[in-house]
């Protein structure tokens, strides 16, 4: 308790050993939505997760790191400060996959299963067999089919102006051979699937006029079907994201929901003032990271004078906010609440800040502080709306 | 052509040029230019000299007695050449003497036999015991006619040639250069223009007539090696079982169907087979692939009719087999049109149907989806029949081509406006194109005799590839597949003439036995 108090008192940020062990033990606790990508090559896992997480580029690929014999991870923004987390299966379709190892491995950690699949592939004993093993050995995890590619039922044309998969899986107005192909993906993978998405998520350069067809649909899906504890990251990130347009804001984004979040977790620990500089040094990293997005060279003085132009205001709203922790249980919903929401706001403001400084313009203290206020009040909003709708889908599958 | 014909020639050519080489000088001396120009030749000439030295080993043309593989040989034969060639490199460390002894050559036969019947069966103690004795007699009776009518052709008065004669020439070193060189005299008859090749490397180094005797004794044993050698190969492989006459005509029968290369025109498929083309040399392809990778598709654009059922669902369950005739090409070639199998790879049922296809086909057409990157049951399937073949050594693995479909579907997906210059692209389609030919040749690399990207969407008028690309690649393959064929026709007519001389002799020795009875009971009665 002292030490904490020490290093609170004296603006010491934890060195990188302490704050590696602390973030571990947080991400434990952190609600990060694990998906398991289950699929063959070429069924469009890739373009799911590019559209799930919006990373542009290939830096998905890149990221990828093996996990088990069969498996790869990928950590969307960073594996340090993870918001959505991609277990990938390769080598399905390929002589021997067994899945014991990834059923073992993923029994607990993975929340919840997208299985892709071309709508007219149908070569796919490689696929439904390991699933039959994986369903039976935890019939729990929720399994969404994602049926791809589905302009390959009605190749050099645009995919119908208005979606008519939203009503109904098999519509009559779709051209027949599809229709007998989802037909029949739908008997070959019944009883093995909560549920079947139709989508085409294609690249730009392809020249389709909807590029992510159907990929609303598959976020509902996610939404409705996602533990309750993991769907609120989806939301947040998802209700966050659509109001952005800029690049660099939307690369910033996913940056500060995952601190913000890892901040709420460390805030939910049941012990008054522990979080404390727990909270700060992730902010600081946070700082450190939208810098470097942002084209800016940050020192220790840089940090503290943006974020800590906020800081004596934030650190006295802290250490009033500590006490609530006395009070248990509603006490550490709020607590959370207040660390996520001035990880937030704090994120966006430096944004802000690095943004105007980009454009020539150096904002003052009273700008950045309006700001500050105004995003604080943002995520608070966010987060009780996601919080709420989590509730209620709750409600729905119980 | 005689020697003396040759100089004749030669002076022919030689006097204007040294008319006016004297007459020019005589006028360079008169000018006084001769002291400014007289370094030019010798310096030419030097120059020349050196040039031809280096140049020697490029000047000869490739030898004739070389052993050149033949079209239907297996990769077990080619295997077995390499034993023939080692033996015609040992001609260095043969002596004169030793050439021209005829028990020499006896010997060496010997030997070569073993040595390759050794090589087609290593665990055997005695590698002859297998064979027949029609066999080896159809061997040496081959072996002995091919050099006879070589030695008649080529061999420069070889029909007056003694024996004293013959031993007279195994003085000279050098047998093996020698052996090349004697090619020149027969590509003498064939080119003149060599002649004046010949000429210029020939008197810029050493006598000419000197190695032309022992040019005729090298290239005799290399030709002796060389036919010996094959035949002991075409014996080991089985390929003699039903006597020598049986074996030419069937190489006749080769011969005059590998010799068309004119591309089919379009109104080809259309004109009815002439009866007697659909002989024994008709081509079967087999076509293989994964289910939905548009193997019927594909037949349906290549017969240009839609026989073949295409379906959104796996349809093709047992082997369909389809006919098509190419006029110009003299070919009737059978599309063997087999179930796709599955991406855990064939099933068993499918694997046995897929055998039997592999058992008759001379060329495969392994039918790849452009979009889809997963290629793990080809690599299965392909490794299979690789197996296969290895496994049946009297058979030649047939080229296998990948056809590459659904090119329209890759990316830009929505472009389509072939034809795509995928050898060498500009436009974002055509690299994509490129790039999944590419991505072929890397996962396959020597398995493919070539890689065709294709669009065989008939249906939607889509079809681009077949006619222009995919054609041309299997006509160039014609030969190799016949070759394959022809093999598979031979050892099946073999097999056949067994059994009919089997019958034969059976039916002799019952009628014998007939006879011997009814005179026995002849004699009885009589007693």
């Amino acid at each position: 308790m002292f030490k904490t108090l020490k290093s609170l008192l004296f603006h010491r940020p934890p060195s990188d050993d302490q704050f590696q062990d602390e973030q571990a033990r947080l991400l434990e606790h952190a609600p990060v939505p694990v998906f398991w990508m289950f699929g063959k090559t070429g069924s469009g896992k890739t373009s799911t997760v590019r559209y799930l997480t919006g990373a542009e580029d290939a830096r998905i690929g890149s990221g990828y790191r093996p996990e088990t014999k069969h498996s790869q991870r990928f950590d969307f923004p960073s594996e340090a400060s993870p918001l959505l987390r991609f277990m990938d299966t390769r080598g399905l379709g390929e002589s021997a996959y067994d899945p014991d190892e990834d059923i073992r491995e993923f029994a607990q950690s993975t929340h919840l299963m997208i299985v892709t699949v071309r709508v007219m592939d149908h070569a796919l004993e490689s696929v439904l067999a390991p699933l039959r093993t994986i369903r039976k050995a935890s019939p729990e995890r929720p399994v969404v089919l994602a049926l791809t590619c589905l302009h390959e039922a009605y190749p050099q044309q645009q995919h119908p102006e208005i979606d008519p998969f939203d009503d109904q899986l098999i519509p009559d107005s779709i051209p027949l051979d599809l229709q007998r192909s989802i037909r029949k993906q739908q008997d070959a993978f019944a009883g093995l699937v909560d549920r079947i998405v139709p989508i085409d998520l294609t690249k730009p350069e392809e020249g389709f006029d909807q590029p992510e067809f159907g990929g609303e649909r598959l976020k509902q899906a996610l939404l409705e079907l996602l533990p309750a504890a993991f769907r609120q990251t989806l939301l947040q990130f998802d209700e966050s994201m659509q109001s952005l347009r800029d690049m660099k804001e939307r690369q910033a984004q996913p940056i500060i929901l995952s601190h913000s979040m890892l901040a709420a977790t460390a805030a939910a620990v049941p012990v008054p003032w522990v979080d404390i500089p727990s909270v700060m040094a992730i902010q600081s990293r946070m700082t450190y990271k939208l810098a470097s997005i942002y084209g800016q060279s940050v020192d220790r003085n840089v940090v503290l004078k943006g974020a800590g132009l906020l800081g004596g205001r934030l650190l006295a709203r802290m250490l009033t906010r500590e006490s609530l922790k006395f009070i248990p249980y509603v006490g550490i919903a709020a607590n959370a609440t207040l660390a996520f929401a001035y990880t937030y706001a704090t994120g966006r403001a430096i944004c802000w800040y690095f943004g105007q400084v980009n454009s020539g313009h150096v904002p003052s203290e009273e700008q950045v502080s309006d700001i500050w206020r105004e995003q604080l009040n943002q995520a608070a909003k966010l987060w009780q709306r996601t919080h709420e709708t989590g509730n209620n889908h709750d409600g729905n599958d119980a | 052509m005689k020697t003396w014909q040759l100089v004749v020639l030669g002076v022919l050519l030689a006097i204007p040029l040294a008319v006016f080489g004297v007459l020019g000088t005589w006028a360079l001396w008169r000018t006084g230019s001769l002291i400014w120009t007289w370094w030019i030749p010798p310096t030419f000439w030097g120059l020349g000299y050196l040039l031809a030295r280096r140049w020697q080993a490029s000047l000869y043309p490739a030898s004739r007695t070389r052993i050149e593989p033949a079209l239907h040989w297996t990769p077990q034969d080619e295997e077995a050449m390499q034993i023939v060639s080692r033996r015609q490199q040992e001609i260095e460390e043969v002596t004169p003497a030793q050439m021209t002894d005829p028990q020499f050559y006896l010997k060496t036969a010997t030997d070569l036999s073993l040595e390759i019947a050794r090589h087609y069966h290593p665990n055997t103690s005695d590698p002859l015991s297998s064979l027949t004795v029609v066999e080896i007699l159809a061997a040496a009776h081959l072996a002995l006619e091919d050099v006879e009518r070589w030695a008649h052709r080529s061999l420069p008065a070889s029909h007056m040639i003694t024996v004293r004669q013959w031993r007279l020439l195994g003085k000279a070193p050098g047998w093996y250069r020698a052996a090349r060189d004697v090619t020149w005299l027969a590509s003498l008859y064939l080119n003149p223009a060599n002649a004046m090749r010949y000429l210029v490397t020939r008197f810029t180094m050493d006598p000419f007539t000197q190695e032309v005797q022992t040019g005729v004794l090298a290239a005799f044993y290399s030709m002796f090696i060389r036919q010996v050698g094959y035949y002991c190969i075409e014996m080991n492989s089985g390929r003699l079982r039903a006597g020598a006459d049986h074996y030419r005509a069937a190489m006749a029968r080769l011969e005059s169907r590998t010799s068309t290369k004119a591309l089919p025109g379009p109104t080809a498929i259309d004109a009815p087979p002439p009866e007697e083309e659909i002989g024994d040399t008709s081509v079967t392809v087999a076509v293989i692939g994964q289910v939905k990778a548009g193997k019927s598709s594909l037949i349906n654009a290549l017969i240009g009719e839609n026989r073949a059922a295409v379906d959104v669902l796996p349809k093709t369950q047992d082997v369909e087999e389809y006919r098509l005739t190419w006029p110009d090409q003299q070919a009737e070639l059978r599309l063997l049109d087999t179930a796709g199998y599955a991406d855990a790879g064939a099933t068993r049922e499918q694997l046995r149907g897929m055998y039997s296809a592999f058992e008759r086909s001379d060329l495969v057409l392994l039918v790849l989806d452009a979009r889809s990157p997963a290629r793990e049951p080809d690599r299965v399937v392909l490794e299979t029949m690789q197996t296969w073949y290895h496994e049946r050594k009297q058979l030649k693995p047939p080229p296998v081509v990948a056809v590459l479909t659904h090119i329209d579907g890759l990316s830009p997906v929505l472009e389509w406006t072939p034809p795509y210059d995928w050898v060498e692209p500009t436009t974002p389609k055509a690299k994509s194109i490129s790039e999944a030919a590419a991505y072929q040749i890397e996962l396959f690399g020597e398995r493919l005799s070539a890689v065709v990207p294709v669009c065989s969407d008939a249906a939607a008028d889509r079809v681009s590839g077949v006619d222009e690309e995919l054609v041309p690649v299997m006509v160039t393959l014609l030969d190799q597949a016949r070759a394959s064929a022809l093999l598979r026709t031979l050892h099946h007519e073999i097999r056949q003439e067994r059994l009919r001389q089997l019958r034969t002799q059976a039916l002799g020795v019952g009628r014998l036995l007939l006879e011997s009875a009814r005179d026995f009971l002849e004699r009885e009665l009589r007693r």
